[in-house]
């Protein structure tokens, strides 16, 4: 047992300890490895700044059908107008470089012969982002 | 075993702490970073979901408006109607606490002052703004002419901006 135990302390006892060479080689790879996740951070707080952005092209997108929605309901206005009025219509937003594109097409039900329209309201929050696009049938009522 | 172990020199241990605080000084400034990014991230995340629930819930109850009571720009008072025979009666109000913190607050039934009465709903609130429309577009000028609400909101808050627009056709009133 005795034995056992100077065999492993004697192990130990030629080894020797880093050098400055290879003390400052581990630091610089402990900073390159660092860089890297810095980055990584900071990409995640871009991704915030990005969904940000989505949120509010989301409540303008929506802001622009339920306009477009209410004047399809209105007495004064009605289906007509809406086709008329906000075909190819753009609206902007109040505080943000972000515009609303209204794009109707206007549809027969082969079936039932009903006429509806099929406005797609479409808002690009920023570049690198793809187009925001909600999409509402309206029938012609009128 | 321990016999001829010598222990470390008063030298030998100031030369491994500045050894090791050179190390923590380079360190130090890229874990405070991302510490500090964390935190950060972590703050504006909890603003964007708080601002994303809130501004949907006014414009969901707005959806279920029957009857229009007050309406102001900063301030709107309606009967909402969950089915024909229970409502809540709403308000939101732009105001000020007792602490001079500007938020959005929600209450139902009689109030009397902001700051004793509403629950805050939103903070850190730069601007809001409600408009009324009638059926041809134009600025309504009475609760009967009102067709179409439009709800603007501005929030500046721990580094984060917000700018909200949502916009709810009202038919019931």
């Amino acid at each position: 047992m005795l034995r056992k135990i100077k065999n492993f302390s004697n192990r130990f006892k030629n080894q020797k300890g880093f050098n400055l060479i290879e003390l400052i080689v581990i630091i610089v790879v402990m900073g390159i490895v660092t860089v890297p996740l810095t980055q990584l951070i900071t990409t995640n707080q871009k991704a915030v700044g990005d969904i940000s952005l989505y949120i509010q092209g989301e409540f303008f997108t929506q802001s622009v059908m339920e306009e477009i929605i209410a004047d399809y309901k209105s007495n004064a206005r009605g289906y007509d107008w809406v086709i008329n009025n906000w075909s190819g219509a753009s609206r902007s937003h109040p505080d943000l470089s972000m515009n609303a594109q209204v794009n109707i097409s206007q549809v027969v039900d082969a079936d039932t012969g009903i006429h509806y329209a099929v406005v797609v309201v479409s808002v690009k929050p920023g570049s690198g982002f793809s187009r925001i696009e909600l999409t509402s049938h309206l029938v012609d009522d009128e | 075993m321990m016999k001829n172990n010598k222990g470390y020199t008063i030298m030998e241990l100031v030369v491994v702490m500045f050894a090791l605080s050179c190390i923590t000084a380079t360190v130090a400034p890229f874990i405070r970073v991302n510490v500090d990014s964390y935190t950060q991230i972590s703050k504006n995340k909890a603003i964007l979901q708080g601002a994303r629930i809130g501004f949907n819930k006014i414009l969901n109850e707005l959806r279920y408006l029957n009857d229009l009571n007050t309406m102001s720009s900063d301030h709107i008072r309606f009967d909402a109607y969950i089915d024909s025979t229970q409502y809540f009666n709403i308000h939101y109000r732009y105001g000020t606490d007792s602490e001079g913190n500007k938020g959005i607050g929600r209450a139902e039934g009689v109030v009397i002052a902001y700051e004793e009465d509403y629950d805050p709903l939103l903070v850190g609130i730069e601007n809001f703004n409600i408009t009324y429309w009638d059926v041809n577009g134009n600025a309504a000028g009475s609760i009967s002419d009102v067709h179409r609400i439009k709800v603007y909101l501005v929030i500046q808050h721990e580094g984060t901006r917000l700018s909200l627009v949502g916009q709810v056709c009202v038919n019931a009133i």
